[in-house]
């Protein structure tokens, strides 16, 4: 399916005010990298447009007005972050809070994901890293999303929230199931993965109230412990809490791990300046966190405004792809070009206001540490040949990576 | 040069500290300790500042007196 068969453009001003329609389907699969490559074109066609897809939702492209929009929750709320679903019935704290009440849990998180914690964490990545690579070094291959982005990610999460690493491969499955779900594929398992993971959890929590751990290493303790408005959180909304930590956190480590591997496997240069000098890793890791800014945030119009030359009204969804801010030319010099060396580098991949990542440290140092004992015992690899690798669609990612190395 | 920390739009993502660590430090929850004041600094680091203002994805950070 190539770009211009699935995105009727409809230029011809019958949205509302005048403004663009365009009916791009954002969930649709196509070959890797071509999410990021279709939105190269619409941004410098339109800053601004309506899609009739998914219920109808404003779509906003440039990076000036994704950015001033996330950091405007007055007006762009989190009331709903789902284009499909302006009024849900369920509440995932602290994604569906404005600010005031937002503040008042993601404080919780900053102080549990801070920088001081990843330090703590770093060994065990390290480790976990070396582990996984054990397991197929020896093999020439491995398909990379399943054999090492899938688990690390996970197995570093499990650590940091002081849970056993030995479940990481039931959180592998129950992310696979919900992101299979928000996808369209497997809507129902989606749905049980989320009960399961409540399940989980309940039995952990439950656990910690008999024999409480340190709050300063243990995070489920620690929430057991936190007030809000000066009261305990309720059980519902620990569960709540735990399930959206794991959402948040593991497809989108993986889909990075992913697609950082995907170019490293096919621009050998840009690998050999990594092997040669890996203290380049920490810069090239930003560039391809900007040029691969796989999470479209989506927000609600809390009151009427005139956006990007459109009328964007109270109660209607609006898409901000962050990858069509991060390759903006208006922001970055050859934008759609990955620079390994880029500096300055003022990308929003992790987002941008009150809900940016809170993970974004943890996440940083997972690609970092993976990236660099996976090149200290695997210098070079490639993409098997023949072999067609693809991305979903939604928070896109690879699908695929199988790697050969001798 | 004065520099001057927006704390309104400061959000933690921590560039700053990490590409500019002799002039700004991270404190526990991530953020950055100068959020919310004004500083100067010499001559010596003007890199240093030029590089965190341009690096802060929020725009929190700017020189006072200039755009």
């Amino acid at each position: 399916m190539t770009n211009t068969e699935r995105t009727a453009t409809g230029g011809d001003g019958r949205g509302p005010g005048g403004c663009p329609v365009v009916n791009v389907d954002i969930g649709l699969p196509g070959p890797i990298l071509s999410h990021f490559e279709e939105w190269d074109e619409l941004r410098e066609q339109y800053p601004a447009f309506w899609t009739e897809l998914y219920g109808g939702y404003w779509v906003v492209t440039r990076f000036d007005a994704i950015r001033h929009a996330l950091q405007e929750p007055a007006t762009f709320s989190n009331a709903s972050t789902i284009v499909s679903d302006p009024d849900p019935a369920y509440t995932f704290i602290p994604t569906f809070l404005d600010p005031p009440e937002h503040g008042k849990y993601r404080t919780l998180y900053n102080a549990r994901f801070s920088p001081g914690m990843v330090t703590r964490v770093t060994p065990a990545a390290r480790e976990a890293a070396n582990r996984y690579i054990d397991a197929f070094i020896d093999d020439g291959g491995c398909e990379f999303m399943s054999a090492f982005a899938d688990p690390f990610p996970a197995d570093v999460f499990l650590n940091a929230v002081n849970l056993p690493a030995a479940d990481t491969p039931k959180f592998v499955r129950w992310v696979h199931a919900v992101f299979g779900g928000l996808s369209g594929q497997e809507q129902e398992s989606g749905l049980d993965a989320q009960g399961e993971m409540h399940d989980y959890f309940k039995a952990m929590f439950d656990q910690r109230r008999r024999a409480p751990e340190d709050p300063e290493v243990d995070i489920l303790t620690y929430l057991l412990s936190a007030t809000v408005d000066g009261e305990p959180i309720p059980e519902a909304d620990l569960l709540n809490m735990a399930v959206v930590l794991v959402l948040a956190g593991l497809d989108t480590t993986k889909s990075q791990l992913g697609y950082n591997f995907h170019h490293l496997a096919t621009h050998p240069e840009d690998r050999a300046r990594l092997v040669a000098d890996p203290s380049l890793m920490p810069a090239a890791i930003e560039e391809l966190l900007r040029v691969h800014a796989f999470v479209p945030p989506a927000r609600k119009l809390k009151q009427d405004v005139e956006y990007e030359g459109c009328p964007m009204r109270a109660g209607q969804m609006v898409l901000m792809p962050l990858w069509s801010a991060t390759r903006d030319p208006r922001a970055f010099d050859d934008a759609a070009t990955v620079q390994i060396d880029r500096s300055p580098n003022r990308h929003i991949a992790f987002g941008a206001g009150p809900h940016r990542c809170a993970g974004a440290h943890l996440a940083r140092r997972e690609l970092l540490v993976a990236m660099e004992e996976w090149h200290r015992r695997i210098p070079d690899y490639r993409i098997e040949p023949g072999v067609d690798i693809t991305e979903h669609g939604w928070q896109c990612g690879p699908d695929n990576l199988p790697l050969v190395w001798s | 040069m004065r520099i001057k920390v927006d704390a309104e739009l400061c959000s933690g993502q921590g560039r700053c500290y990490t590409v500019s660590p002799e002039l700004f430090q991270s404190d526990d929850e991530g953020f950055v300790v100068q959020s919310g004041t004004e500083f100067d600094v010499g001559a010596e680091d003007e890199d240093a500042a030029r590089l965190a203002v341009a690096s802060c994805p929020e725009g929190a950070i700017s020189l006072v007196g200039e755009t």
